[in-house]
């Protein structure tokens, strides 16, 4: 036996509490370092393994407009750009008796039309089970949201309900609500949980049932209409990707004849969106990760160090009779080491179980994979990273100690409160908060660390609640999301109004409940290559404004407002002339200002799209492919009773008001993504505030054992157990403040950065929150958690028996 | 052991440090270093039957096995023996520092076994000062910090306590390194800072354990010289030692041996 396994022995026998202690420490920081990193890398890759398996379309092509349902798709499928092409029939009327009304895209689903959807294109990544079998009518799959939302998974059987084809095209004629089922009714069984990339889950849906392609082989009448006059839109993955997009709308424009038929690039902007959210997600994960690991990395260093130095006499007198420094340093570290070891396998345990939860957030819906993941590189780096960690710590720790009456800097702060008389526990608090001093062992108190970690602290918890107060903000108004409505008429589509939609629209104006009315045609034009959708900016009576994010609204047929995406896409800023083409031609518009668009008209989001006056539409375009009217109501008022009551007056006094729609309840697409990464940052948050109370109680601790001498020294001269309680009080309390004066303004910047990129990520109009309530807490609460992690220590430093301690120092 | 006393009588108070210290406040020393606080008669230290015991090691210690010691006003006394004899342990109890197990304490007629601890610190203040073999001075303080904290604590006023800290430097020396850490002066002056300190509160008894321990012959000469002035000066001494030259400059040495005193005390 050599001389280290003979003190690795003696270690054992001796040092085993503070070994398993260490060992529980390494493994407790480990597996939540561990976690988080594997955790934020997974979901930072979730959207690409995902497209890497499912083959994911780079364009839809939606016929849109008149006379366009029946397009020569073959046509389209042999343009040369055209990889796969799949053909989808959306928001397709069919009831499912155990899923409540209203759910299920309210009743509307969408069902591949041929054999390359959801096999060759948007290959579903499956989850459980298996995929649909083309062949039965009677399959389908689900995303893992509709198994959570309504119970059925693999195995379950839904009853499908279908509409004859006469219901289909009258339903889709009179754009109203699908109601009582009078087709073939389909017992369905879900064969497979599944995740894609286009038709997955989104934030805060109930997720999808995506019946088998055989559905609308055998019952082609109920999905398409009579005679087949349900549009279907076609998912196309194209050769070269993106670069061919210009070249295939032309081909598409050109091969159906039709120069409006909207060819989007929705799927790769859906895509793109993704990577952000849950790359921004990550980032947050990272983030607490990287806290942790600072935490761990301060813990465990000072506790190996702590450590070694405990054994400081029994490796003096091994060095005195031939131990040699290296020889030295080995010894000092094979305990911890053997600690960490053991630690960080158990630490690498708990992050792979652990696995099994994540990735979270965004990221969970698009995950091919989920279940438990071992992260290779995390581990392959990480348990190295831990054990040099110690073995650094311990061989620093065997380093010959400093002078003990190395002169420490004083703090200006203690002078000053000396200089004007404060008592003296404040002044001896301020010291031991400000100053690291010098035990005569050598050790030094962490002062810098404490104040940092009060700094986090109140910083993570400030810049949180600035993120929630804008997180709560964007949710309560609508106007974040560059909607200034409150509700929607639909008017017509098409190119056709369902009735008199001017004296509807002067019924609405009139209303005393709506405060404002914009008449809102959109139809398709372009900006060179790129797709957009054209709005008409028509205020009625007081009308609506823009949600502007730069400039102003347009004021005559010569200005346009640019979409913020679309502005961003072409790199244009205000006073820029750009050309927009519609169906009557090209015209050059001055841009006027950047502003978001209405939500949910057409495939664009609220960002992407122009505005243009009355006149300016006209200028472009010759019809529409919508007509709506979007309005807001008095504060106070209900839209959805405001709508009821409107389409009742609307269907009894205008001429052919029975086919306006009045819609409200309005949401926010993206409200469920703000929504999502609220909890990111209060985890955060509360993560930093629990490590600041422990870096601020760390410090009060070791200055209490470190300076006991100066604490025995100032009892011995007469200071009482209660001055001397004090003195621990204000040294927490000092780097509370510190931690407050520092944190505060530093957290409020924090906060509004953060929140400025979270309204450029989803995108949002930019405000700065104000967390004032959070602020006004955080005051007394830091003080209050400073106070509460004096007591132990104090109660110690009032414990200590004098004599003993100057006895020692 | 003795039942706890009352709360000293006799109170000439200077300011409290806070509220909490009025109910039970010791009482103050007034006058010259040197003058007692009791009546004619009544001297700095009385010890009766003082037994303690203590464990090091795993073993007990008998440190005190009933000393009886009397220390007049204005005496100067030695306590010499060998390593473990219990001369700093009876130094420690005539402090309050440690407790005894039996037995009396009497300081300046006051009663100071069986208090509570902080009923000792405030009797420290007013009445004790001590100086340590290794000086257990404040780092990173000023020397004049070092004077004026003590002093704040007896409830002086930060300019007063100054004032006073400077004169006590120029007494003893000191008074061009007032803004020095304790870190830069010789174990000397280290020393003679420490005795400052100790004089701050204008004690009535001063406490010394191994002053000259931890200097050097000539720094060791320099303090026995500032005790000497100090007694000349009337300040009550009791001193600890093992040094026969330093013991010489006392007015009376009193040796101890195996936790006893083993010399006859006689009252000087």
């Amino acid at each position: 036996m050599n001389v280290l396994q003979a003190w690795l022995r003696l270690e054992l026998r001796r040092r085993w509490r503070f070994l398993v202690a260490l060992a529980l420490l390494v493994a407790l920081a480990t597996g939540i370092v561990f976690t988080a990193v594997a955790g934020a890398r997974r979901g930072a890759s979730s959207v690409d393994r995902l497209m890497a398996v499912s083959h994911p379309a780079d364009v839809t092509v939606v016929p849109n407009v008149a006379g366009a349902a029946a397009v020569d798709w073959a046509a389209v499928r042999a343009l040369p750009q055209v990889d796969v092409l799949a053909l989808f029939v959306p928001d397709v009327p069919i009831l499912a008796d155990e899923l409540p009304t209203g759910l299920a895209d309210a009743g509307l689903l969408t069902v591949p039309l041929d054999r390359e959807g959801l096999s060759t294109i948007e290959r579903p990544a499956v989850l459980a089970g298996r995929a649909a079998d083309p062949d039965r009518p009677d399959e389908a799959v689900v995303t893992p949201r509709f198994v959570e939302a309504f119970g059925l998974g693999v195995g379950d059987m839904v009853t499908l309900r279908l509409f004859s084809p006469e219901r289909v095209d009258a339903i889709k004629a009179a754009l109203v609500q699908p109601t009582g089922p009078d087709g073939p009714v389909v017992p369905t069984r879900i064969v497979g949980v599944v995740a894609l990339p286009y038709f997955g889950d989104d934030l805060g849906a109930n997720g999808r049932l995506l019946p088998s392609v055989g559905l609308a082989a055998r019952y082609p009448g109920s999905i398409r209409g009579a005679n087949g006059s349900v549009p279907a839109a076609a998912f196309v993955r194209l050769h070269g990707g993106a670069a061919d997009v210009p070249a295939f709308r032309e081909g598409v424009r050109a091969a159906t004849g039709n120069p409006g038929i909207e060819v989007s690039t929705e799927p790769g902007d859906k895509a793109v969106h993704a990577r952000e959210l849950v790359g921004f997600q990550a980032a947050w994960l990272l983030a607490f990760g990287l806290a942790a690991l600072a935490a761990a990395a301060l813990v465990i260093g000072q506790s190996v160090a702590r450590h070694v130095r405990s054994e400081s006499g029994d490796l003096a007198s091994l060095r005195a009779i031939g131990l040699t420094r290296a020889e030295l340093r080995r010894l000092a570290a094979a305990g911890p080491l053997l600690a960490a070891t053991a630690g960080t396998v158990v630490g690498a345990a708990i992050s792979v179980v652990a696995s099994a939860w994540f990735p979270v957030g965004t990221a969970a819906a698009f995950d091919p994979q989920p279940g438990v993941s071992v992260d290779a590189l995390v581990l392959v780096v990480g348990v190295p990273a831990v054990l040099g960690l110690v073995v650094v710590a311990a061989a620093v720790a065997t380093r010959p100690v400093r002078s003990p009456w190395t002169v420490a800097r004083g703090s200006s702060i203690a002078a000053s409160a000396a200089r004007v008389g404060m008592p003296v526990p404040v002044v001896v608090g301020l010291r031991f908060a400000l100053e690291p001093g010098v035990s005569r062992g050598g050790g030094r108190v962490p002062v810098r660390p404490a104040i940092v970690g009060a700094v986090a602290g109140v910083l993570g918890v400030v810049a949180s609640f600035t993120v929630a107060a804008g997180v709560a903000d964007a949710l309560a108004e609508p106007a974040r999301f560059g909607q200034a409505h409150s509700a929607a008429a639909y008017l017509g589509d098409l190119g056709t109004d369902g009735g008199d939609s001017a004296a509807a629209l002067a019924l609405l104006d009139a209303d005393p409940e709506v405060t404002g009315l914009l008449d809102l045609r959109y139809g398709d034009g372009s900006i060179g290559d790129t797709t957009i959708t054209v709005f008409e900016y028509h205020p009625v009576g007081q009308g609506l404004p823009i949600i502007m994010t730069a400039g102003r609204e347009p004021r005559d047929a010569t200005e346009v407002v640019l979409g913020p995406s679309t502005a961003r896409l072409l790199g244009v800023t205000p006073g820029a002339t750009v050309p927009i083409t519609g169906d009557r031609g090209t015209r050059d518009l001055r841009v006027s200002g950047f502003g978001f668009v209405p939500e949910g008209t057409e495939t664009n989001a609220y960002t992407d799209g122009v505005w243009v006056t009355p006149d300016g539409y006209d200028v472009l375009l010759s019809s529409f492919s919508g007509h709506g009217a979007l309005f807001a109501l008095v504060p106070g008022v209900s839209p959805e009773a405001a709508a009821e009551r409107l389409t009742a007056e609307i269907a009894a006094k205008v001429p052919g008001g029975e086919n306006i729609g009045i819609f409200s309840g309005f949401t926010p697409q993206r409200a469920s993504e703000v929504e999502s990464i609220r909890a990111f940052p209060l985890l955060l948050g509360a993560f930093l505030a629990v490590l600041a109370a422990g870096a601020v109680g760390h410090a009060v601790a070791t200055a209490v054992r470190h300076r006991r001498g100066d604490l025995g020294l100032l009892r011995a001269l007469g200071m009482t157990k209660a001055q001397t309680g004090a003195v621990v009080l204000v040294q927490a309390c000092a780097l509370g403040v510190a931690g407050l004066v520092i944190g505060v303004p530093l957290g409020l910047a924090a906060g509004r950065i953060v929140w400025r990129g979270v309204a450029d990520l989803i995108p949002l109009q930019y405000l700065p929150p104000v967390a004032g309530t959070a602020v006004a807490l955080v005051i007394p609460l830091t003080l209050v958690v400073a106070a509460l992690v004096a007591v132990l220590p104090g109660r110690a430093a009032t414990r200590t028996r004098i004599n003993d301690v100057l006895r020692a120092e | 052991m003795t039942a706890p006393e009352s709360a000293p009588e006799s109170a000439q108070e200077s300011a409290p440090e806070s509220a909490q210290e009025s109910a039970q406040e010791p009482p103050q020393e007034q006058g010259a270093a040197g003058e007692g606080l009791a009546g004619e008669g009544s001297g700095a230290v009385r010890v009766r039957g003082a037994r303690r015991t203590f464990t090091a090691d795993l073993a007990p210690v008998r440190a005190l096995r009933g000393v009886d010691l009397d220390v007049a006003h204005g005496e100067f006394v030695a306590l010499m023996g060998p390593s473990g004899c219990g001369k700093s342990t009876l130094l420690n109890v005539i402090a309050g520092l440690d407790v005894v197990d039996d037995g009396t304490i009497e300081v300046v007629g006051e009663r100071v076994d069986g208090r509570d601890e902080d009923w000792l610190a405030r009797f420290r203040r007013a009445h004790i000062g001590i100086v340590f073999q290794f000086f257990n001075l404040l780092d990173g303080v000023s020397a004049l910090d070092n004077i004026v904290l003590p002093a704040m604590l007896q409830g002086l006023r930060r300019r007063a306590a100054e004032s006073r800290a400077h004169d006590l430097l120029d007494l003893l020396g000191l008074g061009d390194r007032a803004g020095q850490v304790p870190a830069v002066l010789s174990g000397g002056q280290r020393q003679r800072l420490a005795i400052a300190r100790a004089l701050a509160g204008e004690p009535a008894l001063l406490l010394a354990d191994e002053p000259t321990g931890a200097l050097d012959s000539e720094g060791g000469l320099e303090v026995l010289e500032l005790f000497r002035r100090l007694h000349a000066g009337g300040q009550t001494i009791v001193l600890v030692t093992h040094s026969p030259e330093v013991a010489a400059g006392a007015g009376r040495v009193v040796r101890m041996r195996d936790g006893r005193i083993s010399e006859p005390a006689p009252v000087a």
